[in-house]
């Protein structure tokens, strides 16, 4: 139950960052609602935990806490390939315009 | 009479890039300086030194600046392209020798010899990658890492590389097997002024990863 509290205070925590970034317009509309979305289905998840004990039964997992720890490790995973592709593309572009503002003047 | 283009990377290299301009004008009148966003006086030294110098906006790496250069070189129309460090660790008056193999090859590479005077770690780390590029791409040369090496313009436009960093040198080779080109190469003498400088072994792991990715992409 305190780990349950811990977790949704965390969640929420990162909801008002999401808001925050969003009302600096370093998020768009589309951003935002991903994100929003992203910690209310946590919220639900943690709040609910029976909603994924079919899952966790398929999946031979005995414990909820393993089960989100799983899903937290994966759903990281996701998130840093995106990120190092991100970041690939974003290095290659500079290259670019680096290389074009060098070769003009 | 072939188009000579010497090509030198620099990155805060105020005290040493007059010198090497210097040395460098005895074999060639066509010097591309490519200041890697230094936040020093070293593009305005180049410049000073009457050779043509762009400077990147922000840092970008040694793979990007040398393209740059070799870049700005095919504009320029040129035949041959030599490729020599800043720092003064290379030494200038062996360019004539890689002009001298080029008649035979496309590209020339210049190898340091692993004596003693090479700090430890360099001499570990480069002796794996010598073996790893030996055995991914076919190519054996005695240093993978030396940063000196001449090639034909038409072998760069087959050998193009994507690395921004220090990696670029093991791509070279990796495309230069991968193309089939014609390779050689001469030993060269290094002067070590800066032992913290140059590939660190975190470096290493990354081209070593890197020329894993290289072979699988094909």
């Amino acid at each position: 139950m305190i780990l349950q509290i811990f977790a949704v205070i965390f969640l929420l925590i990162l909801i008002y960052f999401s808001f925050m970034f969003y009302k600096r317009k370093e998020y768009s509309i589309k951003d935002f609602i991903f994100w929003l979305l992203v910690w209310i289905i946590a919220i639900f998840l943690v709040s609910f935990p029976e909603t994924v004990y079919g899952v966790m039964e398929s999946l031979q997992i005995q414990r909820t806490v393993d089960f989100f720890v799983i899903a937290g490790f994966m759903f990281l995973t996701v998130v840093i390939f995106f990120l190092y592709t991100k970041i690939r593309k974003l290095e290659y572009k500079i290259e670019i315009v680096v290389r074009k503002i060098a070769l003009k003047k | 009479m072939k188009k000579i283009f010497i090509i030198i990377p620099a990155y805060n290299e105020e005290k040493n890039i007059s010198t090497v301009i210097k040395h460098t004008l005895k074999y060639s009148k066509n010097i591309i300086v490519v200041d890697d966003g230094s936040e020093d006086k070293t593009f305005e030294r180049a410049k000073a030194m009457k050779v043509m110098a762009v400077k990147h906006v922000a840092n970008l790496g040694k793979g990007a600046a040398l393209k740059t250069g070799a870049e700005l070189a095919l504009r320029e129309h040129a035949d041959i392209l030599v490729f020599i460090d800043a720092d003064k660790q290379h030494e200038p008056k062996e360019i004539p020798f890689f002009l001298e193999r080029l008649y035979e090859a496309d590209v020339i590479f210049g190898s340091r010899r692993r004596t003693k005077k090479m700090p430890l770690r360099f001499r570990f780390g480069n002796s794996i990658l010598t073996h790893l590029t030996k055995f991914l791409f076919g190519v054996k040369l005695h240093d993978t890492q030396s940063g000196y090496r001449a090639m034909t313009s038409e072998a760069y436009k087959k050998i193009r590389w994507r690395s921004m960093d220090y990696s670029v040198e093991t791509e070279m080779i990796a495309n230069v097997g991968k193309k089939r080109l014609k390779y050689d190469e001469i030993f060269i003498k290094t002067i070590y002024d800066d032992k913290h400088k140059g590939t660190t072994p975190f470096h290493g792991l990354k081209i070593a990863l890197d020329m894993l990715w290289w072979r699988l992409r094909g």
